[in-house]
């Protein structure tokens, strides 16, 4: 039956995909090949525009959920349907459109209240230069500026992205962004800020492991923990019509090394580097995220803590169906997608038997999305993951997701 | 309209593969898994398994009383799956032993575990330059506890020889330890002259019951106290406190510990396996690597008079200088260790990352280098099991694989 069921999909893929080909190529206003990764998000449907004499106001939302089935060894808990967010963003600008502000407020399940991701005041002197400060988003990799749910074939967000990444980390601090047009269809764009920075529950925390998404401070305006700040930046190279290539950094001292004026600890210091690449062959979609995380762990944790971590992604889609009519709308579209991705949070060797120390998660993922126009989509996942304790004990977990999500 | 068509005949081929169970991972079979009960708990109890499981898997860090100096942050962490630890879990213990053989566990330096671990703004441990005996060990699994605790004293005193009395080269000692103010003896467990119980649980049988050895375990290795071990290991320069952990929690995790399964038999039907059983009697290994024992009167149900097959005697035994570290606790002397349960011995690799640590220190990567590590009151059998033709040799490792 399986085999059936794999051998008809083939046929369906090759006679969809004959027929894209006669469509040509299918613009989406979220993919428009000439914004660059840097202002995507500033190019988000809107639910509400007003522009009047030099002022303008945007406000919009999107949201996403899924529902979900994974078995771990032999063992499930079950279909459970989440509701992962519910985003407002709103910009406004005025002076033509050099002053903005813009905002993203997020309610999350498990949050009292809600969590600011960004609000940041940005002032256009050039398109080369623009002074940015607020809360803003953490230039760290594409996936996490452009973390909106409804730009992706999958309901997970890479495990690297958001596990040895900070994902969605939003910080207050401030500093300089702006954008090169090198040539016609070559920009350099660049953002460098300075950030409060991360905290100690990088390591000191029960998982027990290093993981950078814990020093994400809960509360953003409170006082930081070591009145050190850390530096962040992103430099995008945007080749038009074949992608764009980025790197990025986040680096600063994480640890509090004095309480009550008494030392308890050096300084210690965490860098995280990525390279991010969007790529396009003609409907081929490629993405891709790699991350290295360097962390200086107090010597005394051991190597329980690791001090490197390393992870990737890459992701390919492909249009089967374009130009699908539903609604009265014709901007439909059927893709295809696939991911492979792997994060190890403790690289290195034991030094008790020089073998190696674990504690790693492979995954591969496959899915189909329905994409109505530009503003939502239906998501249909499959996944597989291999995790490794620390000492290379392996669990396999594997299971299916139904999602949606959508602007307003 | 063709579209539609299309997107229907994907929609029902998407249903239709998430309707395929075989795309997700599967479980595995009882006996390949250390974790599990005993059968015949109650639901009460098996709640309480539960809370013990959470209990033993809960991660401690500084502000839950961790350390100050540690080895490790969890019970799990040193008996990953329930079973033997891993020699990043190591426990190195050191004791300085004089001239006249007066054994001094430095306790004063911290002995006679090193905690090489530490919390932020603690420095960790070293061993002391006075110390002339080090020892690293690995956690044992701790699957049929419950078991080797209902044992009453007197099966294990019947088992012991210590004088070699019946000439045939194994001389099992029973050890006896001081208990600690807080022991309450079973019914079945009977002093000796001197005030001692026999000591049953640790690699030189230093720990009478669980209750003591867990609490001591979470002090040595976690550095969390209890009101049953209140203190910290000295030289830490901690101030007073709290017990980190309640005497309910302790609790949650002996009885946890007491109700896990024993280890399941794997493939003891095969030819090979068989053949093996045969000549692991045959060459002497079952004189100290017992293959049956019975239980007494227990307050757990479960662990009631029953016979179970866990190839230990409970007994001390001299394995020669190769294995002798100049270390020792209780009544064990530095070349004696106590017999190690065989059972689970097929499930090692999977709690040691997929290579195997055998011997109290996991110097053994193979089945065949811990045989070829028995000395003294092994030797006999190794030397027989040396002799053995190399299938027959293959065979004896079958039968140990499928414990």
């Amino acid at each position: 039956m399986r085999t059936i069921n794999i051998m008809a999909l083939l046929i369906c893929v090759l006679t969809v995909a004959v027929k894209a080909q006669d469509n040509g190529d299918f613009e989406i206003e979220l993919n428009n090949q000439n914004i660059t990764s840097k202002d995507q998000r500033f190019y988000r449907p809107t639910a509400f525009k007003s522009i009047k004499n030099d002022a303008a106001f945007s406000i919009g939302g999107y949201a996403d959920g899924n529902s979900q089935y994974f078995v771990t060894d032999g063992e499930s808990e079950g279909l459970h349907f989440k509701l992962n967010g519910i985003n407002l963003f709103s910009e406004t600008s005025f002076y033509n459109n050099r002053i903005q502000f813009f905002t993203n407020v997020a309610f999350t399940p498990g949050n009292i209240g809600l969590q600011i991701k960004e609000a940041a005041l940005n002032i256009n002197f050039h398109k080369a230069l623009n002074l940015r400060g607020g809360v803003i988003i953490a230039p760290l990799g594409y996936y996490n500026q452009n973390s909106d749910a409804v730009l992706y074939n999958f309901i997970d967000a890479p495990i690297a992205s958001k596990t040895i990444l900070p994902g969605g980390l939003s910080e207050m601090g401030f500093g300089l962004n702006g954008t090169f047009q090198l040539q016609n269809k070559v920009t350099l764009t660049y953002e460098a800020y300075l950030v409060n920075g991360l905290q100690n529950e990088i390591v000191n925390n029960d998982l027990p492991k290093t993981y950078i998404p814990l020093g994400i401070p809960e509360n953003i305006f409170a006082a930081d923990n070591n009145n050190k700040i850390a530096a962040t930046g992103r430099i995008g190279l945007k080749l038009n019509d074949f992608g764009e290539l980025g790197y990025s950094y986040y680096g600063g001292q994480y640890n509090t090394t004095e309480v009550d004026e008494v030392e308890i600890d050096e300084a210690r210091n965490l860098s995280i580097h990525v390279i991010d690449a969007q790529v396009k062959f003609k409907q081929l979609k490629l993405y891709s995220e790699v991350v290295f995380a360097d962390i200086d762990v107090f010597d005394g944790l051991g190597q329980i803590f690791g001090e490197q971590q390393f992870g990737y992604h890459i992701e390919a889609s492909y249009p089967l169906i374009n130009n699908i009519s539903l609604f009265g709308k014709e901007d439909n579209q059927l893709n295809l997608a696939a991911r492979f991705e792997n994060a190890d949070y403790n690289v290195g060797i034991f030094e008790q038997t020089e073998t190696n120390v674990y504690d790693s998660v492979t995954g591969i993922k496959t899915g189909l999305s329905f994409r109505m126009g530009s503003k939502a989509i239906l998501k249909a996942n499959y996944s597989y993951n291999w995790q490794k304790d620390i000492l290379g004990n392996q669990s396999q977990t594997g299971g299916y997701q139904f999602g949606f999500a959508t602007y307003f | 309209m063709r579209n539609l068509f299309l997107l229907i005949g994907i929609a029902i081929l998407v249903l239709t593969q998430t309707a395929c169970n075989k795309l997700l991972p599967g479980g595995v079979e009882e006996n390949e898994v250390l974790d599990g009960t005993i059968d015949g708990l109650s639901l009460s109890e098996q709640t309480k398994f539960s809370v013990g499981d959470e209990a033993f898997a809960k991660v401690f860090t500084a502000e839950t009383g961790l350390g100050p100096a540690f080895v490790e942050t969890s019970c799990i962490s040193c008996h990953v799956g329930d079973g033997r630890g891993h020699p990043f879990s190591e426990l190195i213990r050191f004791n300085h032993i004089s001239a006249t053989g007066y054994v001094d566990h430095l306790e004063i330096l911290g002995g006679p575990q090193l905690q090489h671990r530490s919390i932020i703004g603690y420095e960790t441990e070293s061993i002391p330059d006075k110390a002339n005996g080090v020892t690293s060990l690995l956690g044992p699994p701790v699957t049929g506890l419950g078991f080797l605790e209902a044992v009453a004293d007197e099966d294990i005193i019947a088992l012991a020889d210590p004088n070699d009395v019946d000439g045939d080269g194994i001389s099992g000692a029973v050890s006896y330890i001081t208990p600690p103010s807080y022991f309450k003896p079973f019914d079945f467990n009977k002093p000796n002259a001197d005030g001692q119980y026999i000591g049953r649980f640790g690699r030189k049988s230093s720990a009478i019951n669980l209750q003591i050895q867990t609490a001591q375990a979470y002090r040595q290795d976690m550095g969390i106290t209890s009101e049953l071990e209140p203190k910290e290991p000295e030289g830490l320069e901690v101030a007073a406190h709290e017990a980190d952990v309640s005497n309910e929690e302790i609790e949650a995790v002996i009885f946890y510990m007491q109700t896990l399964k024993a280890p399941l038999r794997r493939n003891e039907l095969d030819e090979a396996v068989v053949s093996g059983e045969t000549l692991f009697e045959q060459i002497q290994c079952t004189a100290c690597h017992v293959s049956e024992l019975k239980t007494s009167n227990f307050p757990i149900a479960g662990l009631s008079n029953k016979t179970f097959q866990p190839y230990t005697d409970l007994l001390l035994h001299d394995m020669g200088d190769e294995l002798n570290d100049n270390y020792t606790e209780g009544s064990a002397t530095t070349a004696e260790w106590r017999t190690s349960p065989l059972w689970g011995l097929g499930l090692a690799a999977d709690a040691q990352g997929g290579q195997l640590f055998l011997m109290h220190d996991g110097r053994a990567k193979s089945l065949d280098e811990a045989i070829q590590l028995h000395g003294g009151e092994g030797s006999k059998s190794r030397v027989a099991y040396n002799k053995l033709s190399e299938t027959q040799k293959q065979q004896v490792i079958a039968f140990l694989e499928s414990l």
